[in-house]
């Protein structure tokens, strides 16, 4: 494999493991503790915010030359929140089921802080077939992370898996898990499993501090740099 | 200056060309999503009166009922009402149907969906559940002041109030719905 066709392959696989939006980056806690109670609202919310992020980043990284600095956000959104719309219109009309289930959450894509990450921080300064592999990459990142806490809190907390009863389970139910604070400790857990077998290969805090920051531009400050210099210092001390 | 226009110009025309791409789509899906919605509404009112013939569905944005009642469908051959009530239990959102005799009598009763608990209430809408079955069973054939039902679901004892005030809804509904058919076969002779 060329060097090219390497790095293609990286761009996509970033978002899975090594950058994952959700168990590295953090990002988009909401749906994935509301949407992960069970398998199929998961895969559901996971297709539909990839869709979302994959045709918004090739979009934005289209347009971004013509998008001036000071409306970059309102452009973003406004993109955003038009393929929401088409989602949730398709949705509604071909899949009315899948739409009743997404509820709320499906409009509340619009605001996902991973998609508008991913156009601030990637679309926005990379050409689109980089962008599209990027946001392919992150969307199944997201929608893996989702179709792990599912698995999880439906077989333990429900015992089912995506509807179907689990019958040896029934009788071992831990119902907590299909509640707020069950979706935190499941949300925790996996954190840890992926900070431990990622350990030195997932991306660091700092990797993504001023630079990736985006209010970077318009904050001129740096305190999260400082910060992590200054406990570096501190632990060589 | 000329830096602010452009800003206003592009922002202008990203709108312009999201919301044409979005009248585009509904041109092509609105009609789709309303039949898919009535088919679907249809279909609830059809599975809690098995007998019916047809329904209409009413227009009740003039008659002053309850806020709860979000439609009030009628079978057509007279057997009665069937009334969807958007109620709140543990959390909003639980969509009751239910269908009451022109006797005044629950013939079934139902929830469509709910964002209750899991395992808690929100087994309420699994039919397949028999403690689920025995609780709504246990409503057919009551009239309004619903004595011999089960008062509590489970341990969701917030879900249970949240279904009885969807029930009482209903009732009022209906009582308002038969005053209204008795005022305009009046008006017609």
């Amino acid at each position: 494999m060329n060097k090219t066709s390497t790095k293609k392959v990286s761009i996509f696989l970033n978002g899975l493991i090594k950058e994952n939006p959700v168990l590295v980056l953090v990002l988009g806690t909401c749906p994935t503790l509301a949407m992960s109670t069970s398998v199929i609202s998961a895969v559901a919310m996971g297709i539909s915010a990839t869709l979302v992020l994959v045709c918004s980043n090739i979009v934005i990284s289209l347009l971004r030359n013509i998008i001036p600095d000071k409306v970059r956000i309102p452009s973003y959104i406004v993109i955003i929140a038009g393929f929401v719309t088409m989602v949730q219109m398709l949705l509604h009309a071909y899949l009315p089921s899948l739409y009743a289930m997404l509820g709320v959450y499906l409009a509340l894509i619009v605001v996902n802080c991973i998609i508008l990450g991913r156009a601030e921080m990637y679309a926005s300064k990379n050409g689109v077939f980089n962008s599209l592999l990027d946001g392919l990459g992150m969307g199944l990142g997201f929608t893996l992370a989702l179709f792990l806490m599912a698995t999880i809190r439906e077989v333990f907390g429900n015992a089912s898996f995506a509807g179907i009863k689990i019958g040896f389970l029934e009788n071992y139910k831990i119902a907590i898990l299909t509640q707020a604070p069950g979706g935190f400790f499941v949300f925790g857990l996996l954190i840890a499993i992926v900070n431990k077998i990622g350990h030195n290969k997932t991306v660091k805090k700092k990797e993504f501090s001023c630079s990736g920051c985006p209010s970077a531009s318009f904050c001129h400050k740096n305190l999260c740099e400082e910060n992590t210099l200054e406990k570096e210092e501190k632990q060589h001390a | 200056m000329r830096k602010n226009i452009k800003s206003v110009l592009v922002l202008t025309i990203i709108c312009l060309v999201v919301s044409c791409t979005l009248a585009v789509i509904n041109f092509f899906t609105a009609d789709i999503i309303k039949n898919t919605e009535q088919k679907a509404a249809f279909e609830e009112c059809y599975n809690l009166i098995t007998d019916a013939q047809s329904f209409t569905n009413i227009d009740i944005s003039s008659l002053n009922l309850d806020e709860m009642i979000t439609n009030v469908y009628k079978e057509e051959t007279g057997k009665g009402f069937v009334f969807r009530i958007n109620s709140s239990g543990f959390e909003d959102g639980l969509i009751v149907m239910c269908a009451i005799d022109m006797d005044g009598k629950i013939i079934n009763t139902k929830v469509i969906q709910s964002n209750e608990t899991p395992g808690y209430g929100k087994e309420l809408e699994d039919l397949t559940n028999e403690t689920t079955k025995t609780f709504l069973d246990s409503y057919i054939g009551k009239d309004s002041s619903l004595s011999g039902v089960i008062d509590k679901y489970s341990n969701a004892s917030r879900t249970s109030e949240g279904f009885r005030k969807a029930i009482n809804a209903a009732f009022k509904a209906f009582n308002q719905m038969k005053a209204v058919e008795a005022k305009e076969g009046v008006a017609n002779e």
